[in-house]
């Protein structure tokens, strides 16, 4: 038998068993208890702690996803290729709320993020990013609680894990990210005395459309404009950066 | 490989991003049911019902017109100045307030289908010469016909026409239990799952019992509240994310509100509620935690007690959903007072000296198991049940002693027309 | 991407070491594989309404992921992920066989029906319906139930052939034909003939490996029910999105 075609039905049981396991019930139910005994009771509830366990299938769905042109584009062999790295920076603005018009409540912040991108000499570029986004602060005054009255700050910020992909023509691109936010929230209360902080996975997206100008040489600067939906829990963000992009290598 | 090709690949993976998006923010894209009223309220120049007046309208009805919302008969309940009329067909009730005029009575509220987001507005009459000249000097009437029209979506309007047949049978101790304090969210109620106000809903919705969630804050309150994270099914308020049992109460009181703007309750001021403002004879507290439940039963006694004090008919038990509190609860003999409900076996129930025994509906009728229960003095109480069909078998063929269902009005339906 | 997988149950076993040792290979292999990939003339489809020729059969063996709405199972498991088999027969006169066997320990659904297609240039057409049968039962603690029903799916579907990918996009109408489910030793039978919903699906065909092709599917089902589902034993009437993930070999 071929070698290749060896490889490729090793492979191919490969990734379904990978699959497989993770879909199982249960699977990322707590410490000690077995699915099935879980199962009567909460049918088959998991811990949002372990949200990624439970959700990996997801990831090994987006590789799949991302497979498809990445393999196309592999054919191209006379293409060049770049890895390149942008950092970014801007101001961003809750687009939803409920406390707005609360004097105390803002809902601007300043995002600070890291993209990594894999180029080929094509449309289609894909690639990671990541970033800091506060989404809003609010301080609520004289709260009665059962240690005394007090003042209470909290503030809800998010740290996107997203995958993207970006098609790009004379220099203007337009991206879509789909992955992960941390998203949380934390208080801070003089009469209970510690800051806190509490957070969970949520799944989200990315839209994105910018400009850039390439000097010569590795540099280029760009602009952007970001939509930020973090969709499980209805949060949504605008947010215009400016970017620095240097290009690590191409081959 | 062409370009063409790669574009329309990069066209499909983009988009195929996009829809699975679309999906997911479309879990918020949900139901509702607004019942906004009649504008020319006929009820503002009415004078209020007396008892007398309710407890002679209260009873069986056949429909004579608007057989296709309701069916062939119905239920109409009086609980405190509400009018509840009970029906099979579509899953369908109607909450309604009433009032006399000179010579006729007013009934104005709304209908809903139960299972979906159909409603409306509804308006019925009982006419002079049709029981309305008897009802208001307080003599027994000869006949009582409610007449009237319900609307949907303020347009297309139907005639209703219901005829007394007969009162309603006494209620012998069955437990119409509303599941969350009255319902889930999902059901589109006019207030939130395990609120202080749909507590207060739950016997206009046909319910005499309820049962609520307890979980912990961070300070070991207990609050009412169903899931494991704060989120956008249940409440609204940004700075929520991720486990209750993150949060002071401070906060939970604070920064949040339940869905429908109410504030998340603590396990004292739903038990307060339920014996001053209710008539509800059993409370089910799903507790979610051996550490609630540690912090729960006291609560509970103490106001088991101040029930007593009142002369309220009122059981508050705490649930043994899970073998964990079960164990916890069986072993603390401080807790041995306590009225519990055991889900787990019928050994478990006698082990644990159980006052109800709750086993999923899912297991059937059980029917010696549930005569057993019954032989020793305990209740049995079946749970969650939904469905429509089973509601009715369960009802006319089960020995239960009462059903947790989302659907109290269906309950309370089938359980009054029963043997009549 | 790689340590997102790094999160796992408190409760380390061999099984999930060997499972992420697999899966850090499998994410080793996938883009190698993806390099080494070329393109075969002899091409297959499921999916893909052109007819096939009379007596063939092409066949796909992978998984379907469905995502049920939380309105209706809330906090409880929102996946049920299925193995998934479908094969189409073909028959003289552009007519084929359809089957599609998905199956899970507790949910169940196998379905028969026929197609007729028509092609025109690099597009085709296809008609046809489906009938299926689906099989649910729960027997461990706290259960004691077992559901059965018909359904029934007429469908349209289009496709474009680019060469080296089929896209097709089908349209479904979901017709429960009757229902029927036992608790203990009661049981309901509900004979309704009704309209649960409409389903849009969207699926690619295209090379995997050498002379393999692989199936990536969404389909997108609106409506009031959905087998998958049925142990929530959930009785909204309303329509909601219940969407499905397949993927697939095409063997």
């Amino acid at each position: 038998m071929n070698i290749t075609l060896k490889i490729n039905k090793i492979y191919k049981y490969l990734l379904l068993f990978i699959l497989i396991p993770k879909f199982r019930f249960g699977n990322a139910c707590s410490a000690g208890q077995t699915p099935m005994n879980r199962f009567p009771r909460r049918m088959f509830s998991c811990n949002e702690k372990q949200w990624l366990t439970r959700h990996n299938k997801y990831f090994l769905l987006l590789i799949l996803i991302i497979s498809n042109p990445l393999y196309l584009l592999c054919l191209d062999k006379d293409s060049d290729y770049t890895l390149s790295t942008e950092i970014f920076a801007g101001w961003s603005y809750k687009l939803n709320s409920e406390l707005a018009g609360e004097p105390s409540y803002s809902r601007s912040g300043l995002p600070v993020g890291l993209r990594i991108m894999w180029e080929p000499d094509n449309l289609l570029r894909v690639g990671i990013e990541s970033a800091y986004l506060k989404l809003s602060s609010f301080e609520k005054q004289g709260i009665e609680t059962k240690y005394g009255t007090t003042n209470a700050k909290a503030s809800l910020n998010a740290v996107p894990i997203l995958l993207i992909f970006s098609m790009n023509k004379w220099n203007f691109d337009i991206s879509t990210g789909l992955g992960v936010y941390y998203l949380y929230a934390t208080f801070d209360a003089k009469l209970i005395n510690s800051v806190q902080q509490s957070g969970e996975w949520d799944m989200g997206f990315l839209l994105s459309i910018g400009y850039t100008y390439p000097f010569d040489g590795p540099f280029s600067v760009g602009a952007n404009l970001k939509y930020y939906s973090i969709s499980e829990r209805q949060e949504y963000l605008i947010s215009p950066q400016i970017s620095l992009k240097y290009n690590v290598f191409t081959w | 490989m062409s370009n063409l090709n790669i574009l329309f690949l990069s066209l499909i993976v983009l988009s195929s991003i996009l829809f699975s998006s679309i999906i997911l923010s479309s879990c918020k894209g949900d139901y509702s049911v607004n019942i906004t009223g009649f504008a020319d309220s006929q009820l503002k120049n009415t004078t209020s019902l007396n008892g007398f007046i309710k407890k002679k309208i209260s009873g069986l009805y056949k429909v004579r017109t608007g057989k296709k919302m309701f069916g062939d008969t119905v239920v109409v309940k009086w609980s405190g100045t509400t009018m509840s009329v009970f029906a099979r067909r579509n899953e369908a009730y109607m909450v309604l307030k009433g009032g006399s005029l000179d010579s006729s009575l007013v009934f104005e509220g709304y209908w809903r289908f139960a299972q979906s987001d159909r409603s409306g507005n509804i308006r019925l009459h009982i006419a002079y010469m049709e029981g309305a000249k008897e009802l208001l000097q307080e003599l027994p009437p000869g006949k009582v016909i409610l007449s009237g029209f319900a609307n949907e979506d303020g347009t297309s309007r139907s005639s209703i026409s219901l005829e007394y047949i007969k009162p309603l049978k006494v209620n012998d101790g069955f437990y119409i239990v509303a599941h969350r304090g009255g319902g889930r969210n999902s059901d589109l109620l006019p207030y939130s799952e395990n609120s202080l106000e749909i507590i207060q809903y739950a016997e206009i919705l046909g319910a005499n019992a309820i049962e609520i969630d307890i979980r912990l804050t961070k300070d070991k309150e207990p609050i009412l509240y169903h899931d494991d994270n704060f989120n956008t099914r249940l409440i609204k308020g940004e700075y929520m994310v991720g486990p209750v049992e993150n949060y002071y109460l401070y906060q939970v009181k604070n920064f949040c509100t339940l869905k429908k703007g109410e504030i998340i309750p603590t396990l004292s001021e739903a038990l307060e509620v339920v014996i001053k403002k209710t008539n509800i004879k059993f409370v089910w507290l799903d507790i979610k935690s051996v550490e609630a439940a540690r912090i729960s039963i006291p609560v509970m006694n103490n106001y088991m007690k101040m029930a007593n004090q009142r002369g309220r008919d009122l059981v508050i038990l705490v649930g043994m959903p899970t073998r964990e509190i079960f164990d916890f609860i069986v072993s603390g003999s401080e807790y041995e007072t306590a009225l519990k409900l055991c889900e787990l076996s019928i050994d478990d129930v006698r082990k644990s000296n159980s006052k109800v025994w709750a086993p999923r509906w899912t297991l059937g009728y059980l029917t010696n198991q549930v005569e057993a229960m019954q032989s020793e003095g305990r209740k049995t109480v079946v749970w969650t049940l939904d469905e429509p069909g089973f509601i009715r078998k369960f009802i006319n063929e089960s020995k239960f002693d009462g059903i947790l269902t989302n659907y109290p009005t269906l309950v309370a339906y089938e359980y009054y027309i029963k043997d009549q | 991407m790689v340590s997102l997988f790094k999160i796992e149950p408190i409760k380390i076993n061999e099984n999930i070491l060997l499972n992420k040792f697999i899966k850090y290979i499998a994410l080793l292999i996938l883009p190698l594989s993806l390099l080494m990939q070329n393109l075969s003339a002899q091409r297959e489809f499921v999916y893909f309404p052109k007819a096939i020729p009379a007596w063939d059969i092409s066949h796909t063996a992978g998984i379907s992921l469905a995502i049920l709405p939380r309105a209706i199972v809330e906090e409880e498991i929102r996946q049920v992920p299925v193995l998934d088999y479908q094969l189409r027969l073909g028959l003289p006169y552009n007519f084929s066989i359809n089957t599609r066997v998905s199956a899970v320990y507790i949910a169940n659904q196998a379905s028969i029906g026929l197609q007729w297609s028509y092609s025109y240039d690099d597009f085709s057409f296809s008609i046809g319906d489906n009938t299926a049968y689906w099989y649910g039962f729960a027997d461990i603690d706290g259960f004691d139930i077992v559901a059965t029903g018909w359904m029934n799916y007429p469908f349209i579907s289009i496709g474009a052939d680019l060469e080296e990918v089929y896209l097709t996009i089908k349209a479904e109408m979901l017709i429960i034909t009757n229902q029927n489910t036992s608790v203990g030793e009661t049981s309901l039978y509900n004979q309704r003939n009704k309209m649960a919903g409409y389903a849009v699906s969207f699926a690619i065909e295209q090379p995997f490996w050498k002379d393999n092709d692989f199936l990536l599917a969404v389909r997108l089902n609106y409506a009031t029910f959905m087998y998958q589902s049925w142990l929530a034993v959930s009785t909204s009437d309303n329509k909601r999105m219940f969407p499905e993930f397949i993927i697939g070999f095409i063997l």
